[in-house]
């Protein structure tokens, strides 16, 4: 079988912008100001949650 | 937004990525996958539960370190994908440390990817030791693979050697595939073996509540000797993909992972997707091939629209702005409009799939006939949605990318119904059983079916009567 593009995780933790992206919301969360990690959610995996039958 | 980050298009083929093209499902799992990283990096450093996250960081570490195709089959199977976003999630709860409940439910969640680690490391073929067992109830579903536990409930302590370590109570057990010990059995679920792709039928890996997905209890109450007893006819239903909707099956045999099955008219709705569930889906094992595949296509749809939304939302409007107030020619209920974009995504490949159908000279005429009128169906019904769809909807930028593709292509399928020859005015088949060789009495025809079904909720529209395909 050949699935999706092979999932490299260690490209993925030393390149992607999106893994600085998601930390930043994560890290936010310490702060006095945290983003809002729901609305992130709903905005970066809208899908999300949802059924469709 | 075309040349931002995250948009849809990123300037390649717009049609091609709306339909066929791996690249959503390439930038989804990596997105899904960056999630993870950052949830490892950010216990990593903050450590919300006071060193609870130690087995979570080194087997997370191990799994990183460890076969990345191994990892790919895992991640892009259930449960992965919901539990690296409720992982983020909870993540987020803990590090506020506003909530006293966040930082047990973020312990009890990583608990949880004990079992993602063990399907990846059964796939390698390594062996993997616990610090603490995983206590399961069973059946369990080992990730990324078609192997299910049977017995009580128990704890999972490794693998060792290509055997499951079982804890029951003070007992081990050490249980090779295919065998038995003591009370736990480890079977193998079918799997659906068509041009390359390889399917695993079997209820477990949707059974879980938090996915609520409808037709799945009755898919695991129908349990795995049902799914042995359907292999063939999904066999059968799979070929027809193949060759009658080759651009879905190009997708479909690299993404689809899981298909669970539910008796006819178990659950009252005859198949089921789920976004946190991308790969598979649940559907009614219809005792016809040309039918299930039908769903088959039909479901695989729901998802990509799940990814091409998880990559940018199509809909510019909040979830409570979008009410379900909207008629749908295919349900009996009315519909938000995001429920009308899937169904007019998943409907174009689905028309296609009847036109080749009803084209293929060998289908016998009955399948030729429900052919005819699923296709002519299909492009009577396309109109009042998109007009619904136009007045109602706000798009994202990248929402009126998709948009734009999916009027185009449905456009385009209405041609080819035209050239076909088809109209309303083909004989409805609607009611008639599966093997039924066409209607009994006065046959209405297919334009008098959709007006009727139109004027059961007041639209007018379709009320006319014309049975010229738009």
């Amino acid at each position: 079988m050949a699935p999706i593009r092979k999932i490299d995780l260690e490209r993925i933790d030393g390149e992607s912008q999106e893994t600085k992206r998601l930390l930043e919301v994560l890290e936010s969360q310490r702060s006095d100001e945290p983003q809002d990690a729901e609305a992130v959610l709903r905005q970066r995996f809208s899908a999300a949650g949802t059924k469709m039958e | 937004m075309l040349n931002a980050p995250d948009s849809l298009a990123r300037g390649t083929d717009a049609a091609g990525f709306v339909w066929t093209a791996r690249e959503p499902f390439d930038r989804f799992y990596d997105k899904a996958a960056a999630a993870l990283v950052a949830v490892r990096r950010a216990l990593a450093v903050h450590q919300p539960l006071r060193g609870g996250e130690a087995e979570f960081l080194d087997l997370s570490a191990r799994v990183a370190a460890a076969d990345a195709a191994a990892f790919t089959l895992m991640f892009t199977a259930p449960p992965a994908y919901a539990w690296t976003v409720g992982a983020f999630r909870l993540t987020a709860a803990a590090l506020t440390g506003r909530t006293p409940e966040a930082a047990p439910s973020l312990a009890r969640h990583l608990e949880g990817f004990k079992a993602l680690a063990l399907g990846q490391h059964w796939i390698a073929g390594c062996d993997l030791d616990l610090a603490a067992p995983l206590a399961i109830e069973l059946p369990f579903a080992v990730p990324g693979t078609p192997w299910i536990l049977f017995g009580p409930p128990a704890a999972i302590a490794g693998l060792a050697a290509g055997r499951l370590i079982i804890r029951e109570g003070r007992r081990a057990h050490r249980l090779a595939p295919g065998a038995d010990a003591g009370p736990f059995s480890l079977r193998r679920a079918p799997v659906a073996e068509v041009d390359g792709a390889e399917i695993v039928l079997s209820p477990y890996p949707l059974a879980a509540a938090e996915l609520d997905l409808r037709g799945a209890a009755q898919a695991v109450a129908a349990g795995l000797e049902y799914h042995i007893e359907k292999l063939e006819l999904v066999r059968q239903a799979l070929a027809m993909i193949a060759r009658h909707a080759p651009a879905t099956w190009t997708q479909f045999r690299e993404v689809v992972r899981v298909i669970a099955l539910q008796p006819p008219g178990a659950s009252g709705y005859l198949a089921a997707s789920s976004a946190d569930a991308p790969g598979a889906f649940v559907t009614s094992a219809v005792d016809c091939p040309f039918e299930l595949a039908n769903f088959f296509i039909h479901e695989f749809h729901h998802t990509r629209m799940f990814v091409l939304e998880a990559l940018a939302p199509v809909l510019a409007m909040a979830p409570e702005a979008d009410a379900p107030v909207h008629y749908s020619p295919w349900r009996d209920d009315r519909r938000p409009l995001r429920g009308l974009l899937h169904s007019l995504y998943v409907h174009v490949p689905v028309t296609r799939y009847w036109l080749a159908v009803r084209a293929a000279a060998d289908a016998g005429a009955a399948i030729a006939g429900r052919a005819a009128d699923r296709a002519a169906r299909a492009a009577l019904q396309y109109d009042p949605v998109l007009e619904t769809f136009e007045r109602h909807a706000r798009l994202s930028a990248d929402g009126r990318l998709v948009w734009g593709e999916i009027v185009r292509a449905v456009r385009e399928v209405q041609a080819a119904v035209r050239s076909a020859g088809l109209s309303g005015d083909e004989v409805s088949w609607e009611g008639v059983p599966l093997g039924g060789r066409g209607p009994t009495g006065r046959p209405r025809t297919v334009a008098e079916s959709v007006r009727e079904h139109a004027l059961r909720f007041g639209v007018a529209g379709l009320a006319g009567g014309a049975s010229a395909v738009p």
